[in-house]
């Protein structure tokens, strides 16, 4: 999987785990912009653990506030 | 499942789950991400051996603390074989509250998960700790024979106040909240993924062994997806903020979730103020959605109704295990499963138990056909100088038909009434939407009940672990 297609698949699946209005970026911001709760958060997380088959560290969680820094901590994952 | 002779209290009831199940495996989990199931005699054999560490403790009060696990589910039971009374906890109490539940209820012993010994170890506390992982004997005790009225269980409220409450139920209360098929519907496998020290989670997973069902029991709800996939159940029970999360992965599903590898087929919701497009999704997929109405007071028993697109708007209607009365709009219940009071505080039961009948605080009104419908909370009505009542509940429903309006809080502000708004985006376009939706609301509706102030904020508002609303702290 190139980094393009991993990419596609978090914006998608982000996009799956909210009801926004608004199109999704890479800077789009999951609290603040798309009012993700904190289980919420963590339920999209645990979705892209069972799709990559990685194990995100919640250290890596502590600094994920955009869809840009979660596609961090999943290719951070996949190293 | 047999019907004779009726338990009358918690050790004969378990006694008759086990002869039920045979050899049956009744529960499944995952360990290390893969399924595992455990048969009836290795739950019930760890149980008996359980029971024995605890046999000089008869009628003292045991504190349960520790995450969905099995063994958590073991120790419950074994307290109750051992004659002892079942404290439940939260475990994500800190060690200073968890100070404060021991002594508020007398705690003589304390059993809990390795992974809060830190907190256990911190809270300092006068009695007897024992791990969940104790290396029990081989030599089973004698079950206790409990009088059925005595006290079995103390479990806290989950309350929206400071306080939480110590609920007593007594053992013919527990065999009633486990003892019923208030669901009334098929199913296969059922999934707890709701704590188990809640009246949800552990009378939900016991009721499910009474209908001879197997438990699926997910240890962290952020991971109920897996657990729907892997475990396979066909029936849940979920917290709005849950069911919410599932509908949205549900769209592209598939028919029960299959494209997703669910097989899901029942869902029971507490506390839900359903859309009709949310139970319209699930039924399109072939998931039919109850209504779950209780309170920790209830036991275990509640109100489960299978809910439609054209009935959205009601709590349900009793079943008949639970009588009904509504007093000065306050819904009022009675039955078998129904508490014996807050453990040391005579005074908070009196304000809400009367001869049995429960004052829930919810104000409700009853149709001809039985069906109830919500109105508010009594203590969180707005009174206004000119006297008004208002039920922010109310208003707050009426303003979340804006799509534009994620969540909102009602509140009074100098004798007038204020919405603090999350919108779903934080664009000019959508906070003009949400203007234009309040204005056609204010012109709907009498002057006392329009919103005269409004506060837009970024920030989710607290809630319960179950989601009710905090009323008390704003964002």
């Amino acid at each position: 999987m190139t980094i393009t297609e991993l990419k596609r698949q978090i914006l998608r699946t982000v996009q799956d785990a909210t009801d926004a209005a608004t199109p999704i970026t890479a800077e789009t911001h999951l609290i603040r912009d798309l009012g993700l709760s904190s289980v919420e958060t963590m339920m999209m997380v645990t979705d892209l653990e069972d799709q990559f088959g990685i194990k995100i560290p919640t250290r890596s969680l502590r600094n994920v506030q955009t869809v840009s820094d979660l596609t961090q901590a999943v290719i951070d994952a996949l190293r | 499942m047999p019907d004779s002779p009726p338990p009358s209290n918690m050790p004969q009831l378990l006694a008759q789950l086990e002869r039920q199940a045979g050899d049956q495996p009744i529960l499944r989990c995952l360990e290390d991400g893969t399924p595992r199931e455990m048969t009836a005699p290795q739950f019930y054999g760890a149980v008996h051996r359980h029971a024995a560490v605890l046999a000089e403790l008869s009628g003292k009060h045991i504190g349960i603390i520790g995450p969905n696990i099995p063994h958590w589910l073991m120790w419950f039971c074994a307290v109750f074989k051992a004659g002892a009374v079942a404290v439940l906890l939260s475990p994500d109490l800190d060690p200073e509250q968890l100070a404060q539940r021991s002594a508020q209820v007398d705690l003589s012993c304390l059993i809990y998960h390795e992974s809060l010994s830190q907190i256990v170890s911190q809270a300092d506390l006068p009695f007897r700790t024992i791990p969940m992982d104790h290396q029990a004997p081989s030599v089973p005790a004698l079950p206790a024979d409990p009088a059925p009225e005595s006290l079995a269980c103390i479990l806290f409220t989950s309350g929206t106040t400071a306080i939480p409450k110590a609920v007593m139920l007594s053992q013919k209360a527990m065999v009633a909240s486990i003892r019923h098929n208030v669901v009334g519907l098929p199913f296969r496998a059922q999934l707890t993924v709701l704590p188990l020290h809640h009246v949800a989670g552990f009378a939900t997973v016991l009721n499910t062994w009474y209908l001879g069902r197997m438990v699926c029991l997910g240890q962290d709800m952020r991971y109920l997806f897996r657990y729907l996939q892997r475990l396979e159940p066909d029936y849940t029970l979920l917290v709005p903020s849950l069911l919410q999360t599932l509908v949205r992965k549900l769209r592209n599903g598939g028919p029960n979730g299959r494209d997703l590898g669910w097989d899901l087929h029942l869902i029971g919701c507490g506390g839900a103020r359903f859309q009709p497009e949310v139970i319209q999704i699930l039924n399109d997929h072939g998931i039919r959605v109850l209504q779950s109405y209780g309170a920790t007071e209830l036991g275990g028993l509640g109100f489960d109704t299978e809910m439609t697109p054209h009935c959205a708007d009601t709590i349900g209607k009793a079943p008949p295990e639970i009588q009904v009365k509504i007093r000065d709009g306050e819904l009022l219940l009675r039955c078998e499963s129904m508490m014996m009071g807050y453990y040391g505080d005579p005074d908070a039961t009196r304000e809400v138990l009367d001869d049995g009948w429960y004052a829930t605080g919810d104000l409700c009104r009853q149709d001809g056909a039985g069906y109830l419908y919500l109105q508010g909370r009594k203590r969180d009505l707005i009174i206004l100088s000119g006297g008004e009542n208002v039920s922010p509940e109310w208003v707050e429903s009426r303003l979340l038909t804006c799509p534009q309006i994620q969540e909102v809080m009602v509140t009074g502000e100098d004798d007038l009434l204020c919405a603090t708004i999350l919108p779903i985006d934080d664009s000019p376009s959508t906070r003009l939407q949400i203007q234009e939706a309040l204005d056609r609301y204010d012109r709907s509706v009498p002057t006392y009940h329009q919103i005269h102030r409004i506060h837009f904020t970024q920030t989710p508002f607290p809630r319960t672990p179950n989601g009710k609303l905090i009323r008390r702290k704003t964002p």
